[in-house]
């Protein structure tokens, strides 16, 4: 047994958990996420480099939460998602148990945001080069290429809404995309249609988006999605001086107010 | 009709040379190392030695967008006007045999009662190529639905490779023997032969008639939320499959300009059943995924006698979540 499935163990037979939600190798030679509601299956438990769907997308699921007390599986990116839905007031401290992994692999069980914090703090990582490179190539962009770069790369969307439904900070038990009294989001694939969908996604996620890249790992027609709400991350960052997933008490910029803040308009 | 000839690679490019200037040829194309199928004017932008492309290319036929008319208020009266929905005759060049057979469920759920304009006016200029597999991967499963990797159903022609760079070609329908009519030089008559040695090995992963039994038989269990929970209800499945047809339609515009569309629709959204009084018959996603399986197993066997599944696989490479088909089969066979 690994130390993976022994945590996992420990915590069905003291009656801790109903469902744990981590990885497994699947049918296609990949691995996909799995659903153990019992230590027997608990052999099926993996974690390797391959395991990158981020499973805290699952703890808003009506059926997943049906089965009671939860245990995730949470790499660095999951874990960032915990505080930044907790800032939210979506979970709150213990409703769910952590297994973390740390960057050489090795897992810890987590039981409060103190420790997911600490934990955050001594596990970061930089985003990947190529993101990077990409991004600075599309600011360095005039304004008239950039839009034509974001046009080109929209018109090839099929609207499937993958990157809406893997992300776990798209927990809207209603989305704006599932309102047709008036349809705000036009349902046409077109290139209005389109920067209609993209638009909204990224306003949505600016300064809460904590950079998993699911939605463009989802994304069948390749679009670079992550780097809008990246960009916008960064903005944010600039202009108040925050990021999200650090903290469970994160105020975030574009819903609080600071007396510093340098708009006076709300004073 | 069927006859069979011979064509060398060579010639298979002089062949599209011939096809293009009064066709518009689609075909698979790399991008990224992913394939799509794409509008091609050259025969070296074409893949053909792919597995599967990302989207099927139902869209050719039914595309993600297809505007029924366009309406304009003008003196107190609404005049409408339909555009053309194709204009060239179209060649889908080295498509997948399962690709290829889709056409026929699509062509028999467009035109079967109510005839679709634009499909019908699209069906007519379709000419379909397809490509024998030489290659599958673990999310091929034609084979458990009735088809092979070298099935000609649903093509016009179809091209099996063989060997030394030649093409087996088998002529299915009369449309195929125009475009051979082309330039019929280029091809070599030759007998039938045994494909079975040239093509991809695809193991059956199912009974289908007894899949089909099972899935009638089994609406409440258990096992279709277990089976479900890793499913977050995005389109992907159903906007790559080649058989979905769901829609939308949907008035683009104002009360006096604008246009009538049909967008693709898939049964995995909330929005998909949701009635007008906001009641939900569908509420959870385990209700739509037995209704994506259902339907393609159940469901369009009671409409139109035939499953809307062609072992394509596409789903299952596409879905962010892993969410295998194949795997739910298996699991209703096993009750």
């Amino acid at each position: 047994m690994t130390e993976l499935q022994n945590i996992a163990k420990k915590l069905f037979d003291d009656g801790s958990i109903n469902l744990l939600i981590g990885y497994s190798n699947n049918e296609n030679g990949g691995t996909s996420a799995i659903f153990i509601d019992n230590s027997a299956d608990i052999d099926k438990l993996i974690y390797n480099e391959n395991c990158h769907q981020n499973l805290m997308v699952y703890f808003q699921k009506p059926e997943v939460k049906k089965f009671g007390k939860l245990a995730f599986v949470v790499s660095l990116p999951g874990l960032k998602s915990v505080l930044e839905i907790a800032s939210e007031n979506q979970i709150k401290d213990g409703d769910a148990y952590f297994i973390a992994i740390d960057k050489d692999g090795n897992p810890s069980l987590l039981q409060d945001f103190h420790q997911i914090e600490d934990f955050i703090t001594n596990n970061q990582t930089k985003p990947p080069m190529g993101l990077l490179k990409l991004m600075e190539k599309i600011n360095n962009m005039t304004r008239e290429e950039r839009w034509q770069y974001w046009t080109d790369e929209f018109s090839k969307c099929i609207k499937c809404y993958a990157c809406r439904s893997v992300c776990p900070l798209c927990y809207c038990t209603q989305c704006i995309t599932d309102i047709n009294i008036p349809q705000w989001i036009s349902t046409e694939s077109s290139p209005i249609g389109n920067l209609d969908w993209h638009i909204a996604r990224a306003m949505h996620l600016a300064g809460r988006c904590i950079g998993c890249g699911e939605c463009m790992k989802a994304c069948p027609v390749d679009i670079p999605l992550a780097l809008l709400t990246a960009n916008l991350n960064k903005s944010i960052a600039i202009h108040f001086g925050d990021e999200p997933g650090m903290k469970a008490d994160y105020k975030y910029p574009l819903s609080h107010y600071k007396l510093e803040d340098k708009e006076n308009f709300i004073r | 009709m069927n006859n069979y000839k011979l064509i060398t690679k060579q010639n298979l490019h002089s062949f599209f040379d011939a096809l293009q200037p009064k066709n518009t040829i689609i075909a698979p194309k790399e991008i990224n190392k992913k394939y799509y199928f794409k509008p091609v004017d050259k025969f070296e932008d074409i893949a053909l030695d792919y597995i599967q492309t990302v989207l099927s290319a139902k869209s050719v036929l039914f595309p993600r967008s297809d505007t029924l008319f366009n309406y304009h208020r003008a003196d107190g009266d609404y005049n409408i006007d339909e555009p053309s929905p194709i204009e060239k005759n179209t060649i889908v060049f080295g498509m997948k045999p399962c690709d290829a057979s889709s056409f026929v469920y699509l062509s028999n759920f467009f035109l079967k009662d109510y005839q679709d304009k634009n499909i019908k006016e699209r069906l007519e200029k379709l000419y379909i190529i397809s490509l024998s597999c030489k290659e599958a991967d673990n999310a091929c499963f034609c084979t458990s639905v009735g088809s092979n990797p070298a099935s000609t159903k649903g093509s016009d022609l179809n091209l099996t490779l063989i060997e030394n760079d030649t093409y087996y070609v088998e002529v299915v329908t009369e449309k195929g023997q125009e475009l051979i009519n082309y330039s019929a030089d280029l091809f070599q008559d030759t007998k039938e032969i045994d494909k079975s040695k040239y093509i991809a090995n695809v193991p059956q992963k199912f009974d289908v008639e007894q899949a089909k039994q099972n899935i009638d038989s089994i609406f409440e269990s258990p096992l279709w939320v277990k089976d479900s929970l890793a499913c977050l209800g995005c389109g992907i499945c159903a906007y790559a499959c080649p058989t979905c047809t769901c829609f939308d339609i949907q008035d683009i515009g104002s009360q006096f300009n604008g246009s009538r569309v049909r967008n693709w629709d898939s049964c995995a959204f909330d929005l998909f059943t949701k009635h007008a009084s906001g009641h939900n018959p569908r509420p959870v996603q385990s209700q739509r995924w037995r209704n994506r399986i259902k339907h393609k197993f159940e469901y369009s066997v009671e409409n139109l006698g035939l499953i809307s599944c062609v072992g394509c696989g596409r789903c299952i490479r596409s879905c962010p979540t892993s969410m295998n088909i194949v795997k739910t089969v298996q699991i209703f066979q096993g009750v």
